[in-house]
């Protein structure tokens, strides 16, 4: 700590801040390109130039780059000294020579920070009359628009993508003035996190690509801070619309979530809500009709059905929306979930019922070892991000997966598992870990997982809720005590930490087994797909001819939406207000950034309408206690969230309890494994753009085993709920005994991970 | 005078191990491993020798910096990547008489308790690198390279590295980039290679020539050095003219031969029938000198007296009859495409110099353009990330400054008053 | 394709290093040597062996002149510009050399023989004009002696 002084300002610095740094802190912005919060120094750009005043007679003033200027005790620095403007000035006049003039039409207009600086520094005229450099530009894939001549050569996109972000296809080529930021070939870029690059760029050579082709001047866009609805890290957004419709998303800085970036599956998601496909008229026995006309119809049934009703509500959906399906559902004496498979939903609570330390995506960075099981890139991409640092810093990442998962290319150790041994070598790890007596009882690779744990001072232990499923979850939570490890999971659905909070125990099992004996013939569905896409959609496309009325709520165009008896609209996240309480337990309000031309009703008005039509006006009201009852209060858009304290979930230890089921013993049959992506979610499905770059469906084993057939042929796959054919792909990451599956095909096929499965050649 | 680093020279080929022993190599190697470094340390602070790669940095203080107790693993680098325009002294070294550069690393690495030599070698000597891999692979068959260096139980490996071309990677932090696999661009200071170096080790980088005195010196000691000089040079040069003489070449002389010696006994004087109008004394990134300078003795301090810089000494003349603003305009031509493009005063700066440069020599100079071209080396030099800017602009500030009639005498007339002279 | 030994070879040169991508730009050197410019699959081959990726590959490329990405012609003059060439007519030179390959510098002459391009101080000042033919060195030339060597490159191509 100390104090240095900028034009005879006191300013405050912590030892090995560098001077442009700590003035930030302290509210002063000195002009900069190449640094950035997240990204550091660099010293290229030499804007932030500042004059040092000699500390000894004698000495001269220098000129000085503030961004490597390291802050010492009782410094004098200088921002306004003549030299120092001149040199600042020099740099903008440079670094314009070969910037095009094309602000008028360019993408970045508004938000160009190479614009600002040039008129808060100057000069405001050229001089400079010579040629402009040109370049060729890349097709970078459908979601990054590439314009290299207005490049200034700062750096920052090569330090965000391999730097911070690990990734390997984007990078600085060429030399002198001819730096070309690219790849060595034309095509889409391969990181889930590339989308950033619109951000960090501080002018307009990455852009939108997305955003262009349905472009606002950003002055004209209307935005309010919103929370991302498509994982459970909860990043904070800041969604933009024009005329009704959404344009585009960018991050919003949050520093107990996100500060800095989201994913690619965050920015380019929203697109669902201006699908083609979406849904945006009420529909009632498969023709379109007045929202209150099937609202209304929808109310008669309900009161002709007389308690043989169900609500599903959905770890997607808001808090509002649930807890009003599930007052709506306590008033009408029907039984309420969240989750189509009880299996998830024992998952979730087991894994929330252990998340009792609020780690940050910041906790996650910063610490001296990692643990991760599953692919917390296809289910929480942010968090993989935070992971990248720690392996950027050279610290130990040990990744246990059963298929090929991104993050085991950056790990220090890595481990190869069924999904049916987990459970079982995570207990074994924790019970090392307690007996460090019992070294020797263990393999080598296990030794070497305790070594790096029981060496860390800060580790971390993530997992992935539900690839661990309810057991794996309590053994992974347990390793991480024993570890004295920061632990969180990433959870299905970015509401899924609130709707555990909602859930009583075993409900899940209720609603569907009300459903499959028959007490149950009506069904009211909120943002949920059981008879799709969900995990668990075996079971309830089994018994989706026993339902008389299905009643389906949601912004998509799922399975079950279009087969529905009665369709109500609901508006999409960016459309509405509500509340997502993340993976940590963090509860974040959000904001409308828009109303539609036609607006749309949110979950919880929509329920609460159905509530007031069947004469249970209280919905409304009891929806409101239920939904903040966990935070206290409603917490507000655009701040940084409330945190729900652990004694208010005690009951979600209860509710794991219920639903525990312990691993069954899959012998030597095949075990099935998801195989996700990052744009991998019920809504990101939806934007057409990211789902470009989903990849090829096929099923994965690791090459060499018991019925090997060649990579390509296609194979034939049978489970509880249907059969299918996939070609089949080599991949030495995936477990031995293993298929990987996509989510679709784990649907069709009606199996979770771990279940066994048969397959072979298709003919 | 005696020959001490070309001593070899005179070979038609360069010297095989036995050839080289024969003359009295690797005595120096043997008289290093029977002292202690701390002493050799302190008898090379007594010749004052400096880097000759460009910088004029005293090699002791480089390894007191560092320090005795610097952590392992330490790297030595000599740097072998001479790209100065006008400087061919280096090439000498390594192509004609590789043992010697073998027998500095090892003495320099005994000094410095290094773990490991590398000497990297730019791509465009790949022939003196072949020479040199070669003479390392006879040396370490005899012992002299690699385990227990003849029994002392000092161990050293010395990799060579070919580079693939780039001024800048002589830069020596450009250059720990280069060798680990990454882009050449220079690093920030601090910290210091001698901290944090090569793969974050304590790393000492040297020049090839100053390195080959070092075995010589702890073998005949600090004084005999000091003797080899004159006006107030200690040690021998390789010295180099090139340009518009009628000799160009290269001399091993006493440190503190005169500008005229040089250019006038050695390099056979300017181009027939030519008066000397200036000359570059250290390389390209030196400024100006004049003919009443020729009596400057060339060794550091007076050609820093003089307003210039000793740089690596290899003297570039401009004779008359040749337009000074092409001697600029080549000069500049070379740093505007060298620039490794990390910072905007060199990347933007350069090629901005060079256009009105061009422009002015063909014919289409404007009145304000040398005020100009003054204000952006004023722009350039001292806000530059590395020192190859102001190298860049040295020469370039100096000759608008001294050539500022002909400049000003090409935009009034709109043609070069050279064009048809020679 | 490596061969087995070629590759054995390469590898053990890399595991000299404490970090693989140390030795990539041994491993491109020895894959240019082999197949005269560094094409997606060399660039394949070299990354298997260091761990870089083809675009970081591509990054240290691009910033060498000595090394290829596209074809060159048989035999690469490189003809230096610098101070001291310069002086001595090294423009004149260039001029010259696209006059005779009939393409303009840096291209691959029809032929496929010759490529010329302009090349920073080659350290032969004190023998200006210079070039470096291939890697040896071509030492005062004049428009009659590059006339003569690109002829004598161009017949030793196509012979």
């Amino acid at each position: 700590m100390g104090t240095f002084y900028l034009d005879d300002q006191a300013i405050a610095f912590r030892d090995g801040d560098n001077v442009l740094h700590a003035a930030r802190q302290a509210g002063i912005d000195i002009p900069h390109f190449c640094y950035h919060p997240a990204l550091g120094s660099l010293g290229a750009c030499r804007l932030c130039m500042v004059e040092l005043q000699p500390r000894q007679e004698g000495e001269r003033p220098r000129t000085l780059a503030a961004c490597m200027l390291q802050a010492q005790e009782g410094m004098r620095v200088s921002l306004a000294a003549p030299r120092a403007e001149a040199a600042r000035q020099g740099v903008i006049e440079l670094t314009m020579t070969n910037h095009p003039h094309d602000c008028p039409v360019c993408d970045e207009a508004g938000e160009c920070h190479l614009q600002n600086m040039t008129v808060a520094v100057g000069p405001a005229y050229r001089r400079y009359d010579g040629t402009k450099r040109t370049f060729l530009n890349q097709d970078l894939g459908p979601l990054i628009w590439h314009d290299m001549d207005r490049c200034i050569t700062c750096y920052r996109c090569v330090r965000f993508y391999q730097d911070h972000a690990l990734g390997q296809d984007l990078g600085a080529l060429g030399s002198r003035n001819r730096v070309y930021f690219g790849r060595a070939t034309e095509g889409p870029l391969e990181s889930p996190f590339a989308g950033n690059l619109v951000e960090v760029c501080p002018t307009g050579v990455f852009t939108d690509k997305v955003f262009r082709r349905h472009f606002s001047r950003v002055w004209d866009l209307q935005t309010a801070p919103s929370v991302c609805p498509h994982c459970s890290v909860g990043c904070n957004t800041l969604p933009g619309a024009r005329a009704g419709t959404l344009r585009r998303v960018v991050h919003r800085p949050n520093r107990r979530v996100n500060e800095w970036f989201i994913c690619d599956r965050g920015r380019f998601g929203h697109r669902y809500a201006e699908s083609p496909q979406r849904p945006l008229s009420a529909r009632l026995d498969g023709r379109e009709a007045a929202a209150e006309d099937v609202m209304q119809a929808i109310a008669e049934r309900l009161v002709d059905a007389k308690g043989a009703v169900a609500g599903l509500g959905s770890a997607r959906e808001d808090m509002e929306g649930n807890a009003a399906l599930r007052s709506l559902m306590a008033l009408m004496g029907g039984w309420y979930s969240a989750h189509a498979s009880p299996h998830l939903e024992a998952s979730i609570a087991e894994a929330a019922a252990a998340s009792d330390r609020a780690t940050t995506l910041a906790d996650i960075a910063a610490a001296d070892a990692a643990l991760v099981v599953g692919d917390l890139t296809g289910h929480a991409p942010m968090m993989d991000l935070a992971l990248r640092q720690v392996v950027g810093a050279n610290r130990p990442l040990v990744v246990v997966h059963s298929v090929p998962v991104p993050l085991a290319g950056h790990a220090t150790q890595t481990l190869c598992l069924a999904p049916g041994e987990l459970p079982a070598a995570l207990a074994a790890l924790d019970e090392r870990l307690r007996n460090p007596a019992a070294s020797g009882s263990v393999d080598a690779a296990f030794e070497a997982i305790c070594a790096t744990l029981d060496r860390a001072q800060r580790p971390v232990v993530l997992g992935v809720a539900e690839t661990l499923g309810p057991p794996g979850c309590r053994a992974l939570a347990r390793l991480a005590g024993s570890a004295g490890a920061l632990l969180a999971f990433a959870l299905p659905g970015a509401n899924a930490f609130g709707t555990a909070l909602l859930s009583r125990p075993g409900d899940g099992e209720r609603v569907l087994r009300s459903v499959e004996t028959g007490k149950v013939d009506t069904l009211i569905v909120l943002g949920s797909d059981p008879f799709g896409s969900d995990p668990g959609a075996g079971r309830w496309r089994a018994v989706r001819e026993r339902l008389k009325l299905l009643v389906v709520l949601d912004c998509v165009a799922t399975a079950t939406a279009n087969q529905a008896d009665a369709f109500i609209p609901l508006s999409a996240c960016a459309e509405r207000a509500g509340t997502f309480v993340n993976y940590a337990g963090l509860a974040q309000g959000y904001a409308p950034a828009y109303v539609r031309e036609t607006p749309l009703p949110d979950a919880s008005t929509a329920v609460s309408e159905l509530g007031h039509r069947v004469g249970l006006a209280r919905v409304r009201r009891d929806a409101e206690i239920l939904a903040y009852k966990y935070c206290n209060r409603p917490p507000q858009p655009g701040r940084t969230g409330i945190q729900v304290e652990p004694a208010a979930y005690t009951h979600l230890r209860a509710s794991a309890e219920a639903d525990f089921k312990p691993v069954s013993e899959a012998g030597d049959q095949w075990q099935a494994a998801l195989m996700t992506w990052y744009g991998d979610d019920p809504l990101a499905a939806f934007a057409p753009e990211l789902s470009r770059l989903a990849p090829a469906a096929e099923v994965c084993i690791a090459p060499g085993q018991r019925g090997d057939v060649e990579p390509g042929t296609a194979v034939r796959l049978r489970g509880p709920s249907g059969e299918l054919t996939l070609p089949l792909r080599h991949d030495p990451g995936c477990a031995k005994g293993t298929l990987g599956l996509p989510r679709t095909a784990m649907v069709a096929l009606g199996v979770v991970e771990g279940d066994s499965l048969d397959w072979g050649p298709s003919s | 005078m005696e020959r001490v680093l070309s001593r070899n020279f005179h070979l038609a080929e360069p010297p095989r191990l036995a050839e080289y022993r024969a003359g009295g190599g690797y005595e120096g190697l043997k008289a290093a491993l029977d002292q202690r470094p701390e002493d050799m340390i302190d008898l090379v602070d007594r010749t004052n020798l400096r880097g000759y790669g460009g910088a004029g940095f005293p090699i002791a203080r480089k390894w007191k910096s560092r320090g005795a107790d610097a952590p392992h693993p330490r790297y030595l680098v000599l740097n072998v990547d001479e790209t100065e325009p006008g400087s061919f002294k280096d090439r000498q070294l390594l192509y004609r008489d590789p043992h010697q550069v073998i027998e500095a690393v090892l003495v320099t690495g005994f000094i410095e308790q290094a773990d490991h030599a590398y000497v990297f070698v730019r791509g465009e000597y790949a022939e003196g690198a072949r020479v040199l891999e070669q003479a390392i692979a006879e040396a370490r068959e005899a012992g002299l390279v690699g385990r227990n260096i003849l029994g002392s139980g000092f161990d050293l490996d010395i990799d060579v590295h070919l580079s693939a071309g780039r001024y800048i990677c002589g830069e020596e932090t450009a250059l720990l980039n280069a060798l680990e696999g990454r882009r050449p661009n220079p690093r920030s200071k601090p910290p210091m290679p001698f901290e944090k170096g090569l793969w974050g080790a304590p790393t000492l980088v040297h020049n090839i020539e100053t390195l080959c005195h070092v075995p010589h010196i702890v073998s005949r000691g600090p004084e005999w050095f000091i003797s080899q000089g004159v006006n107030g040079g200690y040690g021998t040069k390789l010295y180099s003219v090139c340009g518009e003489v009628n000799r160009p070449g290269f001399w091993e002389l006493p440190m503190g031969t005169t500008a005229r010696e040089l250019i006038y006994d050695h390099a056979g004087g300017p181009r027939e029938g030519h008066e000397l109008v200036a000359f570059l004394p250290g390389g390209t990134s030196t400024s100006f000198l004049l003919p009443e300078h020729l009596d400057t003795p060339m060794q550091f301090d007076a050609v820093a007296a003089a307003g210039s810089r000793f740089g690596t000494c290899g003297i570039i003349a401009l004779a008359s009859g040749t337009c000074p603003l092409r001697f600029l305009i080549g000069i500049n031509k070379f740093f505007a495409r060298e620039s490794c493009g990390f910072c905007t005063p060199c990347r933007d700066g350069l090629p901005y110099v060079q256009g009105i440069l061009e422009r002015i020599e063909g014919g289409r100079g404007k009145p304000g353009d040398l005020d100009l071209l003054l204000e952006l080396c004023g722009k350039i030099a001292p806000n530059a990330f590395c020192a190859f800017a102001p190298g860049a602009i040295m020469p370039l500030e100096s000759g608008l400054r001294l050539f500022r009639d002909e400049i000003l005498e090409h935009i009034a007339r709109g043609a070069c008053p050279y064009r048809g002279v020679h | 394709m490596l061969t087995d030994d070629e590759r054995r070879h390469l590898e053990e040169h890399v595991a000299g290093y404490p970090h693989k991508r140390a030795g990539a730009l041994y491993v491109l050197q020895h894959l240019q040597q082999k197949y005269g410019y560094l094409h997606d699959a060399a660039l394949a081959e070299a990354s298997s062996l260091v761990g870089l990726s083809a675009t970081q590959l591509d990054e240290l490329i691009t910033f060498y002149p000595l090394l290829l990405r596209q074809p060159a012609g048989k035999t690469v003059v490189r003809i230096c510009d610098s101070i001291a060439c310069h002086l001595a007519g090294a423009d004149a030179l260039l001029d010259e050399a696209e006059r005779l390959t009939g393409v303009p510098l840096g291209v691959v002459s029809e032929d496929q023989t010759v490529s010329v391009m302009p090349h920073v101080c080659l350290g032969l000042c004190d023998h200006a004009p210079a070039a470096l033919v291939g890697d040896r060195q071509a030492l005062g030339l004049d428009k009659a002696a590059l006339a003569e060597l690109i002829a004598a490159l161009r017949a030793e191509g196509e012979g």
